[in-house]
């Protein structure tokens, strides 16, 4: 088991450098010289020599990209074009909230995904499944916009249960639970719409398997056999689908947080966006990057838990 | 080979391949009816696209200023938005955007990443590692904030944009092309084609390629859904299409703002992504069910 | 006569197909009486196995309908509820299945999975689920149970999962064991070995045994009872002797006379084809009588056209965190023998001996690490590419699974026509003429060439694959498993098309199996191999009748003869298990020489 947390924790490594180098190259191979892009074409040659040097961009590619790497190791990421503050200081203050929002959403969306997948699969073609299924499809379908703009509709304007805006912030636990509500929803009902899904398909497999019928040979009660035989071997893709679903739902978080106006890295990227905060764009990056490459980490791991196969191989 | 084959050959390959992708889909759709809704549903969003110049009430730029904000009406079947533009003129052309931008990046995505992981997967080691070791790492990349960051250096344009999505989606498409060739690989038809002396080219795009294809495509339909729905994310973000040219994702966008009076601003092109997206769901759902290889042989 | 264990009267099995109600077993009927063990036998398709799922009542309702009787005892199985059948599985019926690699659960111990019975019908707590956990594995001779208790089923090998499911299902002494070709997976040896097991435990516990086979050799071996079904019927029953002696249908008596006989040819020096079986094809239960013992083939034997000298061929297994080598898997040590055109070498011996690996290590499908192969006197291993793919025409190869060897998407006629085109051996138009002869010679028609692989039965697709290699005039064939996965009747037939196409066009064969039944049949010679060397080589009258090698003897004696009277061999309590030819790095093989016992009989001193 070691031996493989060590490996994974190996690949993890190399993933965060390589990205961290796709990174740095990205906002250096695309056309457009950021000074150029920040100060808008009627800037003088001389502003754009002197934030060209700021930025470090009148050194050589090598030399910034051995800053750039020691930079994101010794936490000095630059400070923003716009507020001159430190860009991880400000990232710092906003991520607890972007956090809070998405492990909502994933307890959300397993919690309610994987029984409803579960569920489906055992009742296959029947009413259960047909609606599950269509619902699931449904709620896939949703870009995280739409469906957060028509639950701002129904629920905070027309019924006016939940603040139109969220804050992130709240003195008690109650409130802060009541400002996440609808966000978290948001994010959390198109997870679990995708996560029926695998646990669905996953569950249909298992259950065609050899060692079920085993199991039915045995006398065993069909509760049990899915609960001890079948459940842990469905998490096995689940867990994986899971760790690939990241991206997608940190996409969703960004969108999600501008229609609830909540403050978060979503919030941040789009204003950096918009400001050409191009400092700001490239720690948001790296933030993105470790968080990632953690999350991959992370389940990885919890699968070497659930597979007793991967300690060996 | 003899030359008297040679320029049969590439034909003769491509009608096989054609036939017998063909019946494998034909197959599926038949076990699986939601698919048909799901086609016939995209087939007709894709003639009204084509004919949005023919049929579209409005021009979906004309700006009217003494009809803002109006409803729903017999004028305006869907009502105007902020600059009295014609909301069914506005969907019928953004429509077109959609599409385009879905079908051309899905179809890029597709080539590439498919020929990726058919080549990683029936190489293997080392070449394998390196190519998938790099797709995961575009993989591991939030695709959102990939587009975001790649439409706002290049610059808001269709061809931009295109290039964003399929840059996002070449690395699924290389692993749910690998997936199967490595399946396949060492199948033993694969094996007995070494044996008899078969080229590495003719396994891989003769022998393997029409095996998989079928399950490529299927994916292809899903994907074009999320490459819809991320280009209408895009717009909605402030980086789609630049205005005033309709996209979906715009007019949600500038819908929003006026979103405590005039709600069928945001509803309407919001109804016609998610029956876009669902359509294609609902076809691609169906058929990957219906291939899926391991959920036969249960009963 | 005492009441039966078992009673089964006009069982009717149907699924659901697109729709329609089709049989799969209909009208079936059959007693077992207490300690007795019936076997049921049958060609793929004939509804065994539904039998004895239809007996656990484990034929899913929504799609599977069971009609007729069906008693264990008083009970009517297809009355009870749902509830009193769960306490019969596993409790009054064990059940034991074919692939012992897929039965078990793999996320959870093996222990576990036997304790979970005891739990579920003896009321044990979980101490005293261990204890008679343990108890049991020491039953089935799992050496080292305490340790083993608590590994998960991917570390076991098939013979040691087969005997975890053996102790599931007699863990709570039922009166009848269900036994779905529980021995087919395995290596003949193990199966040896598991069957004695059976036998052994039977007698303990006193319980009944049905016991589902496709094989004669162990219906033989372990039947008092045999019931003989064909596609859903059974078309005879009665005891195993009268059954072998003097079978009554049409059908078993073809099936029993299509089985090949260890020490059948006794004296002949050379191959001999199966007795042909003249029939209506089209009704297999009209009666057919055997054509008379063929003569031995003619000894058409020419130069020598391989010869392989120390082929070895290694793997490194790679593990730990920076995956540096941590083993080599000596597939093929040092391995040499030669060839003659027109001859047949078999190479025989169990799984992971290496025999496959020596196949595909000659057309350099896997690549050998030294050694010489040289064919036509050109040495494969220091050739060109180019020169490989024209020597690979002269020498090619047929696979264990005729589907698997065929691309689905491909008509058989493009697969048969597809090498001469890429050798450019005929203009477009001559190809298609050789297509048609091509499966003219291996007994099919022309308008066969439009379908698709799946269109065909097994031994229609082997017989595709042999066409598709003689389209490239082949000097020689290496025929790995060729005829394992087919039934016994199709065997027959697809070995007597290979020794007509070697009599009619000077073929050698080198013919991999683990079959020493049906290698009798083909052989001039056989080699046999253990851990990746080949310990014995010679003649095949010399390697069967006189075999030198203790491994060879102990194979030979492994193989059921389908004779039920003759009496039951008794191995002992043995538990090998199959060694491993994974080796450490620094692993120098010390290999005995081979010595001389006879003519042309060569043995590696042990």
């Amino acid at each position: 088991m070691s031996s493989y947390i060590l490996r994974r924790l190996g690949f993890a490594v190399i993933t965060l450098f390589s990205v961290l180098t796709l990174v740095f190259f990205i906002v250096r191979i695309l056309p457009g010289d950021p000074a150029l892009v920040v100060l808008g074409d009627q800037a003088s040659q001389a502003a754009i020599e002197a934030l060209r040097a700021r930025l470090g961009l009148d050194k050589p590619l090598i030399v910034q990209y051995g800053e750039f790497m020691a930079g994101v190791l010794t936490g000095d990421w630059g400070t923003s074009l716009v507020s001159g503050r430190p860009v991880i200081g400000e990232i710092l203050n906003v991520l607890p909230a972007t956090i809070e929002l998405t492990v909502a959403a994933l307890i959300l969306g397993a919690g309610i995904g994987i029984p409803l997948g579960v569920w489906s699969a055992v009742r296959r073609n029947a009413l259960p499944d047909y609606v599950i299924r269509l619902a699931s499809l449904l709620g896939l379908s949703f870009p995280a916009f739409v469906s957060a703009i028509l639950l701002l509709l129904v629920f905070s304007i027309s019924l006016n249960w939940f603040p139109v805006m969220s804050t992130g912030r709240g003195e008690t636990l109650g409130a802060r639970l009541h400002d996440l509500a609808l966000p978290a929803i948001n994010l959390g009902i198109i997870m679990a719409a995708f996560i029926t899904r695998v646990a669905r398909s996953a569950m249909l497999e298992v259950l065609g398997q050899d060692y079920v019928r085993t199991a039915k040979a045995k006398g065993i009660a069909f509760a049990t056999i899915i609960w001890r035989h079948c459940l842990r071997n469905t998490m096995i893709p689940v867990v994986t689908v899971i760790g690939l679903y990241l991206g997608v739902l940190i996409g969703n978080s960004v969108l999600t947080e501008i229609v609830f106006n909540r403050p978060g890295l979503g919030r941040l990227i789009v204003g950096a966006l918009n400001q050409r905060d191009y400092a700001m764009l490239q720690g948001l990056m790296v933030i993105y990057t470790l968080i990632v490459v953690l999350v991959n980490l992370l389940t990885d791991i919890t699968y070497g838990f659930i597979d007793p196969r991967v300690k060996y191989s | 080979m003899t030359h008297a084959n040679t320029t049969a050959a590439p034909r003769r390959y491509l009608r096989t391949m054609l036939r017998a992708t063909g019946t494998a889909l034909v197959k599926a759709f038949n076990t699986n009816k939601t698919s048909w809704v799901g086609l016939l549903v995209f087939l007709a969003v894709c003639a009204l696209a084509l004919l949005a110049p023919v049929i579209a009430p409005h021009d979906p730029i004309d700006q009217d200023v003494f009809q803002r904000l109006y409803g729903p009406s017999a004028e305006h079947w869907l009502g105007t938005d902020v600059f009295g533009r014609d909301i069914l003129s506005r969907i019928l052309y953004g429509a077109r955007i959609s599409l385009v931008i879905g079908l051309v990046s899905i179809g890029l995505a597709m080539l590439i990443g498919t020929v990726i992981g058919l080549v990683a997967g029936y190489y293997g080691g080392r070449l394998d590692i390196v190519m998938m070791q790099t797709m995961d790492v575009l993989l591991a990349f939030p695709s959102l904030i990939l587009g975001l960051i790649v439409v706002a250096m290049l610059g808001p344009s269709i061809p931009n944009l295109i290039f964003a999505i399929a840059l996002t989606a070449i690395p699924p498409f290389a692993r749910i092309a690998r997936a199967p060739t490595i399946a396949i690989k060492d199948r033993e038809f694969m094996e007995a084609g070494r044996a008899l002396g078969y080229s590495d080219r003719r396994l891989m795009f003769r022998h393997l390629l029409p095996n998989i294809l079928p399950e490529v495509l299927v994916m292809g339909s899903i994907w074009i859904a999320t490459a819809i729905r991320v280009e209408a994310s895009l717009a909605f973000i402030g980086l789609g299409v630049s205005p005033p040219t309709a996209t979906w994702g715009g007019m949600i966008r500038e819908g929003f703002e006026n979103i405590l009076d005039s709600t069928w601003l945001v509803l309407f092109p919001s109804l016609a992504i998610l029956i876009v997206v669902f359509a294609l769901n609902l076809l691609g759902d169906g058929l990957r069910d219906a291939i899926d290889p391991r959920l036969k042989g249960e009963q | 006569m005492t009441q039966p264990v078992l009673s089964v009267r006009g069982l009717t099995t149907s699924f659901r197909v697109d729709g329609a109600w089709q049989s799969v077993v209909r009208d079936l009927s059959f007693d077992i009486a207490p300690r007795e063990t019936i076997a049921i036998v049958g060609e793929s398709g004939s509804g065994k196995s539904v039998t004895a799922l239809s007996i656990m009542r484990l034929i899913a309702e929504a799609t599977g309908r069971i009609e007729g009787e069906i008693r264990l005892g008083d009970l009517d199985i297809l009355a009870a509820s749902e509830d009193q059948m769960r306490d019969i599985r596993g409790r009054d019926i064990g059940m034991i299945f074919q692939e012992p690699m897929t039965s078990l659960n793999p996320v959870l111990t093996v222990g576990a999975q036997v304790s979970e019975v005891l739990r579920r019908h003896r009321g044990f707590d979980a101490d005293a689920a261990r204890a008679e956990t343990l108890r049991l594995f020491d039953l089935v001779r799992i050496p080292d149970g305490a340790r083993r208790f608590s590994e998960f089923p991917h570390t076991f090998s098939g013979g040691m999962r087969q005997r975890v499911m053996i102790a599931m299902a007699l863990a709570c002494r039922p009166r009848l064991l269900l036994a779905d070709e529980p021995t087919t997976a395995l290596d003949v040896t193990i199966q040896a070995q598991i069957l004695e097991l059976i036998r052994d435990l039977q007698t303990e516990i006193g319980m009944s045994v049905m016991f589902i086979t496709h094989d004669m050799g162990v219906v033989a071996e372990v039947a008092d009872r045999v019931v003989v079904m064909l596609r859903g019927d059974k078309v005879e029953d009665g005891p195993a002797s009268k059954i072998f002696a003097s079978p009554q249908h049409p059908y078993s008596f073809k099936l029993l006379g299509s089985v090949p006989q260890l020490g059948t040819l006794g004296g002949s020096d050379m191959p001999r084809r199966f007795p042909a079986f003249e029939e209506d094809e089209s009704d297999p239960r009209a009666s057919g009588k055997f054509a008379a013992e063929a003569a031995d083939e003619p000894d058409k034997r020419g130069a020598d056209l391989l010869q392989v000298e120390n082929l070895c061929t290694q793997f490194t297994m790679r593990g730990g965190v920076f995956a540096r080598p941590t083993g080599r898997v000596h597939a093929v040590e040092n391995v040499s023998f030669t060839l003659r055109a027109g001859e047949t070498l078999s190479l025989v011996g169990e799984s992971g001996c290496g025999k496959s690996t020596t196949g595909r290590s000659l057309l350099r499908l896997v690549e050998p690490s030294s050694g010489s192969i040289l064919f036509e006197d050109q040495d494969l291993m220091t050739t060109s590419r180019a020169q490989l793919r024209a020597a690979r025409r002269r020498m090619q190869m047929i696979f264990q699974d005729p589907f698997g060897s065929l691309n689905p998407r491909q008509t058989v006629g493009a697969a048969i026509r597809e090498p001469i085109v890429v050798h450019g051996l005929a203009t477009d138009a001559a190809a298609d003429a050789r297509v048609d002869a091509l499966l003219d010679q291996v007994g099919l028609k022309p308008e066969h060439a439009t379908r698709f692989p799946h269109e065909f039965s097994g031994g229609q697709r082997q017989r595709l694959c042999i066409a598709r290699v003689l389209a490239l005039e082949p000097k020689m064939i290496i025929a790995d498993e060729s005829v394992s996965a087919l039934d016994v009747s199709i065997k027959a037939q697809v070995i007597n098309l290979m020794l007509d196409l070697q009599r009619d066009l000077g073929l050698a064969f080198l013919f991999i199996s683990h079959d020493i039944a049906v290698v009798e049949r083909v052989s001039h010679r056989i080699a046999v191999m253990l851990l990746g060397e080949i310990v014995e080589i010679g003649p095949r009258r010399a390697i069967i009748g006189d075999a030198r090698h203790p491994y060879t003897r102990k194979l030979i004696e492994a193989v059921p003869i389908p004779d039920p009277d003759r009496p039951s061999r008794h191995i002992g309590r043995v538990t090998d298990e199959l060694k491993s030819p994974v080796r450490p790095l620094d692993w120098t093989p010390a290999q005995a020489p081979m010595v001389q016992v006879g003519p042309d009989h060569f043995v590696r001193e042990s």
